[in-house]
């Protein structure tokens, strides 16, 4: 753990308002992204990150700080999302309203493949999903994500392991290969 | 080399290990469509994951999550400053209740204080002294009546099956059932119980006492609460 992450968190938890924001400044890029990425949806990821922050402020007395703050707090914002996803499907039409109307606004001017990665890695199961966004999106080890999600790293391996094949399997059902990429360097 | 070993070095890639051209893995992927397809989407995954743009943050989110955080925060103290307050306030009632009864503490008739059974007087030393005492020395008339009747009708049924059971064990010739050797009395045994029965009462008489009272002083020094007319 960082000097300066231990430093912040003493700040914050006497409750000094500019280490709160410089906390929130220093981990919400992660948080968010990875609950937009969770979720699909803008709405409810912007939520999501204050809930989390919230949280990660409530129980900061109880991080263990002998482990990195980061995987602390993105495990809490997967946990949140798992929440919010339960709590999501109890109310089915309003929500799919607000889905579709928010699909449009993550489904930035990217490019296609981007789109079909997106839609892709919405499908695979939460766990997967996490682990994958994680890795691939957030840059998080695997020593990390174990923490995170309170697995072994055994079995983070094994999940992006078969959240890449499901990926690159509907890639290819898409169509999204040309016969070009089968070209090795 | 097979699929998994195929699935392994695509695994290691998409880690990030070099691309390397492997001829095992070209040979396998020529015959093989599925490894084919996977290498072949690998690398513009791996780009496009790249390339895509971050999510982008609203500019007011870290205001807002910032000022909800303290607001959670100054919220949560006020909560606790009122549970302290709930707290605090109910541990002095309880005291000035205890003070309260035992300023009103009941007296005896002689003007002494009655200090009921939970300290420490020479009258309570003399009454262990009494109950360490042999119990035949004490008069049966001194006892609730009830209780000695239930011992007494416990212990002449026991009694009873006993002899039953003496009986069946050990018949002896020539002796009718029921005439046995003398039994002790089995009075003494229920001393101990009305003993401590009478000093419980007596315990229960001096606390409902000390409460009569605080409750009449409370009562009477409390404001009496209008209820509104028509309940």
């Amino acid at each position: 753990v960082s000097a300066d992450d231990l430093l912040l968190v003493r700040r914050c938890l006497r409750g000094d308002p500019a280490a709160m924001e410089r906390l929130v400044a220093t981990y919400q890029a992660d948080v968010f992204g990875l609950s937009v990425r969770l979720l699909h949806h803008r709405q409810d990821a912007e939520d999501v990150v204050q809930e989390v922050f919230l949280r990660v402020f409530r129980s900061l007395r109880r991080w263990d700080s002998r482990r990195p703050l980061r995987p602390w707090i993105m495990g809490i914002t997967v946990n949140r999302c798992r929440t919010w996803i339960t709590q999501r499907a109890r109310r089915p039409e309003l929500v799919d309203y607000l889905h579709e109307t928010a699909a449009r606004d993550v489904a930035d001017n990217s490019g296609e493949l981007t789109r079909e990665i997106h839609a892709a890695v919405q499908d695979l199961r939460m766990e997967y999903r996490s682990v994958f966004v994680l890795y691939h999106e957030r840059g998080l080890p695997y020593e990390e994500i174990a923490q995170a999600l309170r697995k072994p790293v055994g079995t983070v391996k094994t999940w992006l392991h078969r959240a890449r094949l499901e990926v690159l399997d509907r890639l290819r059902k898409r169509g999204m290969i040309s016969e070009v990429g089968h070209e090795l360097p | 080399m097979n699929c998994l070993e195929s699935q392994a070095i695509l695994q290691r890639r998409l880690d990030g290990a070099a691309f390397v051209p492997d001829a095992e893995l070209e040979q396998h992927l020529a015959a093989c469509a599925v490894c084919r397809d996977r290498h072949a989407a690998a690398r513009p995954l791996l780009e496009a994951l790249r390339v895509q743009p971050p999510p982008v943050l609203p500019p007011w989110l870290p205001w807002r999550i910032a000022a909800a955080a303290l607001g959670d925060r100054q919220r949560r103290r006020l909560r606790l400053r009122r549970s302290l307050t709930v707290t605090v306030g109910l541990a002095a009632a309880i005291v000035v209740m205890l003070f309260a009864g035992y300023l009103n503490r009941p007296t005896s008739e002689d003007g002494k204080v009655d200090h009921g059974p939970f300290v420490q007087n020479p009258q309570s030393d003399v009454k262990k002294q009494d109950a360490l005492q042999p119990q035949s020395e004490k008069p049966h008339e001194a006892q609730p009546p009830s209780l000695i009747a239930l011992s007494e009708r416990l212990a002449d049924k026991t009694l009873d099956e006993a002899k039953v059971l003496w009986t069946a064990a050990n018949p002896v010739e020539g002796m009718p059932m029921g005439e046995l050797p003398a039994v002790p009395d089995l009075d003494p045994a229920s001393q101990p119980l009305r003993q401590a029965k009478q000093e419980v009462n007596e315990g229960l008489q001096a606390v409902g006492r000390s409460a009569q009272r605080a409750f009449a002083y409370f009562s009477h020094e409390l404001p009496m609460i209008e209820l509104p007319q028509g309940r």
